[in-house]
């Protein structure tokens, strides 16, 4: 079922792109073989492929069927994940306005509660030598312009680096 | 020559450069110890910090952490049973039962004498091939060119996941990925979406970084981390290394040699690596054994042969990525952005350019082989007490390394939002059973592929015969077709004698 799927995003995405290249400016003098015409040709490989996965999981299926179903269910646990996932998405969108090392700290206290660490103290000590350690390695030793962020988050950093 | 090979090893124990081998070491170790932390992982996540460093400095760090973190993985496997990486797999069913017997020390003695003679066995194999197979390469035109990216992806159906279909499919992805950006030949712009962040297509180490170590972290919260500690560990009594003795190291002889050139050569064979080496490095020592079935009761041949064999593979993985340009491994395939960094391009050309550099690379393999004598006495004294470090501290880690990392690379944000969308793309891929490794493969040789073709295209006025009338190019065409299909023939052979031994039972 997940290969059936999978194969046909493939291919809703490869004809949208496949659209998109119909759009490439033409160049004068590269009229044959020109820009479009390799992203055209991986893109109907990767069509071509995509049918193969379809039929080949068809196929499967229709054997499955009459063999009996016993695979163990795995444990997953989908809520640590999508909470990790959401967490990483709004760090990183947070960066440009907290600045980079006030966004950090934060997210590895959220980070390591979210992968079991259940002592504050030990949180806090983590993610503050992780932040400082990063401070002094990146905007100290090999001056790596870390974003600032925006109003008083700006006005700190520029008191440390 | 012997001045190159004077001037590499000069530049190798110079002392910047002996402290970044030692710090590649302990990052090996470290990786090698912790299981679920490979080694294509942690070379992605070092590869920024060597931005500001020499090029040499920074090759020398990741070749270090290769090899170290291809033997590291024995300490586990013996001591505990569980093999820290994937080559040390074999050495489970010897290690573990000498360790049993009460001869830990013993098997971690072999195992450490055992990787670093393979390992320098290959790096003598590794200078010895590689600059002749360059001067050949140096030669190729486009036709060869494509010819040769062709044969580079063809790997791609052997590395990765275990669907061949699924494998292909990756790599064909990583192709179009490659096509992001400002074309190669007429300038103009593809998928750009009118952002500039996407002109110079979509960055490589950024995205390398997202697919092995973000998507690695969400795969670990996923399967749910029990109070941030992982099971199966118990913390043993002190052990003794006990380095093999003279009488032990004549009486293996043949199983060091035997293994050595194994590793090598399934090393220098795109696709295949230390694992596969490790694998048959212990079939073969069975198969020409006097007592055969003394094997997996805990005997020394059991650690010499496997140990000997992934770790020779590491110095032949970097013969095609040296003289070809075209990685043989994951961790070869990652490692190219480290050159790439540099402005370097692995391939005949830098052979011919930078013989310092590659001459020094050869030194680096050799005292990295070397340092693991050092890694080994390190890590069963200090570095095995990590092992119990949870989850919920190196987990946060990884994630900040992958963020500042692709931010410092060119201090910009859009490649800290190229690495986060590669470690949803690496997460969702990984779990439909989509290889990663030749993903990056075809990100890697895309380009190449796509320029050569159109250059020999366009110089034969559009007569696709020039790609088979050249030997040379027909020739890599024809092993490409051959790799690709080999997990299908090997499957198919598997299969029947599967069945001839279900008939014979």
């Amino acid at each position: 079922m997940n290969n059936i799927v999978a194969g046909l995003i493939l291919i809703g995405l490869s004809i949208f792109f496949f659209f998109l290249t119909t759009q490439f400016p033409i160049v004068k003098g590269y009229q044959q073989m020109g820009d479009a015409f390799w992203p055209r040709a991986v893109l109907l490989v990767l069509i071509g492929l995509s049918i193969l996965l379809i039929v080949q999981s068809l196929l499967k299926r229709r054997k499955k069927e009459s063999a009996q179903k016993t695979s163990p269910k795995e444990v997953l646990d989908r809520p640590a994940l999508f909470k990790t996932m959401g967490v990483m998405i709004v760090y990183i969108l947070c960066i440009p306005y907290l600045g980079f090392l006030f966004s950090t700290f934060l997210a590895l206290m959220v980070f390591s509660y979210l992968m079991g660490d259940r002592k504050t103290s030990s949180m806090v000590y983590f993610s503050l030598g992780m932040t400082v350690a990063t401070y002094l390695i990146f905007a100290l030793l090999i001056y790596t312009a870390l974003p600032r962020g925006v109003w008083i988050f700006k006005s700190l950093s520029n008191l440390l680096y | 020559m012997l001045e190159l090979f004077a001037f590499g090893f000069y530049t190798v124990l110079m002392p910047v450069n002996l402290l970044a081998m030692v710090v590649g070491m302990l990052i090996g170790l470290l990786i090698g110890i912790l299981p679920g932390l490979g080694g294509t992982m942690a070379v992605a996540l070092i590869i920024p910090f060597t931005f500001n460093l020499e090029p040499i400095t920074g090759i020398l760090i990741l070749i270090s952490l290769y090899c170290t973190s291809t033997y590291a993985g024995s300490i586990t496997a013996i001591l505990f049973k569980i093999p820290g990486e994937a080559p040390s797999i074999m050495t489970i069913l010897d290690g573990h039962e000498l360790a049993k017997k009460g001869q830990a020390g013993r098997a971690l003695g072999m195992a450490i004498f055992a990787s670093t003679l393979g390992g320098i066995f290959s790096t003598i194999c590794l200078a010895a091939v590689s600059i002749p197979l360059s001067t050949v390469a140096i030669e190729f035109g486009d036709a060869e060119y494509f010819a040769m990216a062709v044969m580079g992806l063809s790997v791609c159906s052997g590395i990765g996941g275990k669907s061949v279909l699924k494998n292909v499919i990756g790599a064909v992805i990583g192709l179009f990925l490659a096509t992001f950006g400002t074309s190669p030949i007429s300038g103009t712009h593809r998928f750009t979406f009118g952002y500039s962040g996407l002109l110079m297509g979509i960055t490589f180490i950024p995205a390398v970084i997202g697919l092995f170590a973000i998507s690695e972290v969400f795969e670990e919260v996923e399967r749910g981390l029990k109070g941030g500690q992982r099971e199966g560990y118990k913390r043993q009594e002190k052990v003794r290394i006990g380095m093999p003795t003279w009488e032990e190291i004549k009486y293996l002889k043949w199983t060091f040699l035997r293994s050595g050139l194994i590793g090598t050569i399934i090393g220098i064979l795109p696709g295949v690596g230390a694992t596969t080496a490790a694998f048959f490095g212990y079939s073969e020592a069975v198969r020409w054994s006097k007592h055969p079935e003394k094997f997996g009761t805990g005997i020394i041949e059991g650690i010499a042969a496997p140990e000997t064999a992934n770790n020779a593979a590491t110095g032949g993985a970097m013969v095609p990525l040296l003289t070809l340009g075209i990685p043989g491994s994951s961790v070869t395939a990652v490692m190219i952005g480290a050159f790439l960094i540099h402005g370097l391009r692995p391939g005949p050309m830098m052979m011919m350019q930078q013989e310092k550099l590659v001459y020094s690379i050869f030194a680096g393999y050799f005292f990295s082989n070397l340092l693991i004598i050092m890694a080994g006495i390190i890590g069963i004294k200090f570095v095995i007490r990590l092992m119990d470090f949870p989850y919920h501290k190196v987990g946060p880690a990884i994630l900040l390394f992958a963020v500042i990392g692709s931010y410092a690379i060119n201090n910009s944000m859009s490649d800290v939002y190229v690495t986060l969308a590669f470690g949803f793309i690496g997460y969702v891929m990984k779990k439909q059973g989509f290889g990663l490794a030749p993903m990056i493969l075809g990100m890697i040789l895309g380009d190449m592929a796509e320029v050569s073709l159109r250059r020999a295209m366009l110089l034969s006025n559009f007569d696709p015969m020039i790609l088979i009338n050249r030997p040379i190019s027909a020739g890599l065409i024809i092993f490409a077709f051959l790799s690709l299909c080999y997990p299908l023939i090997q499957k198919y052979f598997l299969k029947g004698r599967g069945k001839e031994e279900l008939a014979s039972s």
